[in-house]
């Protein structure tokens, strides 16, 4: 086998972030892990961040983060693209410049060839140049089925950091990416995904959300997270609680990729999405008009989602404006509300 | 008697082959699903209840068999739209133009909109929403008794939509505990396809 057309998803079962372990577990066992405080933590693990930050000085705030995955597509060039833009999104989900980065890599040399390691990381560093990041080295470590992904360092100015505790009532909810990267993910693997809508999801993922980080800055957006392996209700549900406020969201204007609304009917649901579903159960509140489609797209775990966010109504279509440049899809789809007995109400 | 064989097949094959086989099993037709994976056995419980259907499930060994009835598929899986487009249905929604209950003094009127609200928590004909403005938002306010049975009402599904102009109006945006902020657009449409309104 040649080492362009080895295929990286005959290398395992689950992909990306659907790979990640059960949240509810993961919660229950660190609980019993104290952590020692510091003054300078601006944000450590309590609010569920997309990353943490330290206060170097008055200037300065350093944002650390890591993310890493086994394939999520065949092509190699491709996966480390996706995975180095999905690592690097923690940094802008915070309002933060990407500074340095560590490759973590995992790879079993005796079963693939070494080729295909070399267009991994090939294609994690044209993102990591485009981040305008510096790699620092990393670590290889011979294992199967292969993982790959970043450790990032970036800054932000300590009163420009975005985080998840941001939300206040009265905002408006606003989502960069288009859902439906996991539903046609698991199409793919079934063959039963469409090339069109497929190559889009791939592109949609490589994308930075760079753009996204300048915008926000721009509007000055203090409330934020990037939608990953929770899917869109798991991670507005961590914003909703960080910031003690509920939040609404209308299923029927979330944007989607193409395609997947047909294959979420043909029941083409990944096990990701009822995980998610099962986890933030307790805290939604869906009205008897919301389609099990409408809502398995809104759990369907996302891989370097988008970002999402809240802005002021008076800045909101300023906002969407400037972000249409880069992310035609981007929109209204909910609002955020004082607190009441649910985090979510989707309606 | 259709069976559905999905062993050996992980998420989301089994629920691809559950949904196209309802979907080609003639009226009155039983259908038995068979999976022998703990998740896709879990999901596929979990799926089949989103579409309203109530399996009966047997376990032997590790294959669980899910047996639901054709005749139980209402016309096909209606959208929830169709349901609320049917005029003639017995759907109706309960609009609260104001925070007392009739005309006259506001003391009674108030003790009238409480005891409604806990007869509505004790009826077995619910309402498909319940729809707040003007004054009537005033009800869902903290600490108030009505918004104590509205909330009752949320628990068991019923949705709230309070005016977000009327909330904004009166300055209590803040101050509601329950139900959703929305907008004239979604309660006229609650008005318009209701099978009948309730003006209590």
């Amino acid at each position: 086998m040649t080492s362009s057309s080895f295929d990286l998803l005959s290398t395992c079962a689950s992909g990306g972030c659907s790979a990640k372990l059960n949240p509810a577990a993961l919660t229950d066992l660190l609980s019993s892990i104290p952590l020692i405080k510091d003054a300078r933590i601006m944000v450590d693990i309590e609010t569920h961040d997309d990353a943490g930050v330290y206060r170097l000085n008055d200037d300065t705030a350093l944002i650390v983060t890591t993310d890493f995955f086994p394939p999520v597509c065949s092509d190699a060039f491709t996966f480390g693209q996706i995975a180095a833009a999905n690592a690097l999104s923690d940094i802008y989900a915070m309002g933060g410049t990407p500074l340095l980065s560590l490759n973590l890599t995992m790879f079993p040399s005796k079963d693939i060839p070494l080729e295909v390691l070399r267009n991994i990381l090939a294609g994690g560093q044209e993102k990591i140049n485009e981040s305008g990041a510096f790699t620092m080295g990393g670590h290889t470590i011979d294992d199967n089925p292969p993982k790959y992904g970043l450790a990032v360092v970036g800054t932000v100015h300590p009163d420009k950091l975005i985080t998840n505790a941001g939300l206040k009532a009265g905002q408006l909810l606003v989502l960069t990416k288009p859902l439906g990267v996991g539903v046609l993910m698991a199409a793919q693997r079934m063959g039963l995904a469409d090339k069109a809508a497929y190559n889009l999801a791939l592109e949609q993922m490589k994308m930075l959300n760079k753009a996204g980080a300048v915008c926000m800055q721009q509007f000055g957006v203090k409330g934020a997270t990037d939608v990953t392996g929770f899917g869109l209700l798991g991670h507005a549900l961590k914003m909703a609680e960080a910031s003690d406020v509920s939040i609404q969201i209308s299923l029927g204007s979330l944007p989607v990729l193409p395609q997947v609304i047909s294959l979420l009917e043909s029941g083409c649901i990944p096990g990701a999405a009822f995980r998610n579903a099962d986890f933030v159960k307790k805290h939604v509140f869906y009205t008897p008009t919301c389609s099990v489609e409408q809502k398995m797209l809104a759990c369907d775990a996302q891989t370097s989602g988008g970002l999402l966010m809240a802005v002021d109504t008076d800045k909101a279509n300023d906002l969407i404006a400037a972000l249409k440049i880069f992310h035609p899809q981007a929109c209204i789809i909910g609002e955020v509300t004082s607190r009441r007995s649910k985090s979510i109400y989707c309606h | 008697m259709k069976t559905i064989d999905t062993k050996g097949q992980l998420c989301p094959a089994p629920l691809i082959l559950a949904k196209k086989g309802i979907q080609e099993a003639a009226a009155g037709e039983e259908i038995e699903i068979l999976t022998d994976n703990e998740t896709s056995f879990h999901n596929l419980k979990n799926y089949l209840k989103e579409l309203k259907l109530k399996p009966t499930i047997r376990t032997e060994g590790n294959v669980h068999m899910l047996t639901i009835n054709k005749t139980e598929v209402i016309s096909d899986f209606p959208s929830p739209e169709s349901f609320c487009a049917n005029p003639t249905s017995t759907n109706f929604v309960v609009a609260i133009k104001s925070e007392f209950m009739g005309t006259g003094d506001d003391e009674i009127g108030h003790f009238l909109m409480e005891a409604f609200l806990d007869s509505l928590n004790e009826s077995d004909k619910l309402p498909s929403a319940i729809l707040l403005y003007n004054s009537g938002v005033k009800i869902a306010l903290k600490e108030t008794v009505t918004a104590r049975s509205l909330q009752t009402l949320e628990n068991i599904g019923i949705p709230i939509y309070a005016c977000g102009k009327c909330l904004e109006y009166y300055k209590i945006k803040d101050l509601i505990a329950v139900g959703m902020v929305s907008n004239m657009f979604a309660i006229t449409k609650h008005l318009t396809e209701a099978g009948h309104i309730i003006y209590p």
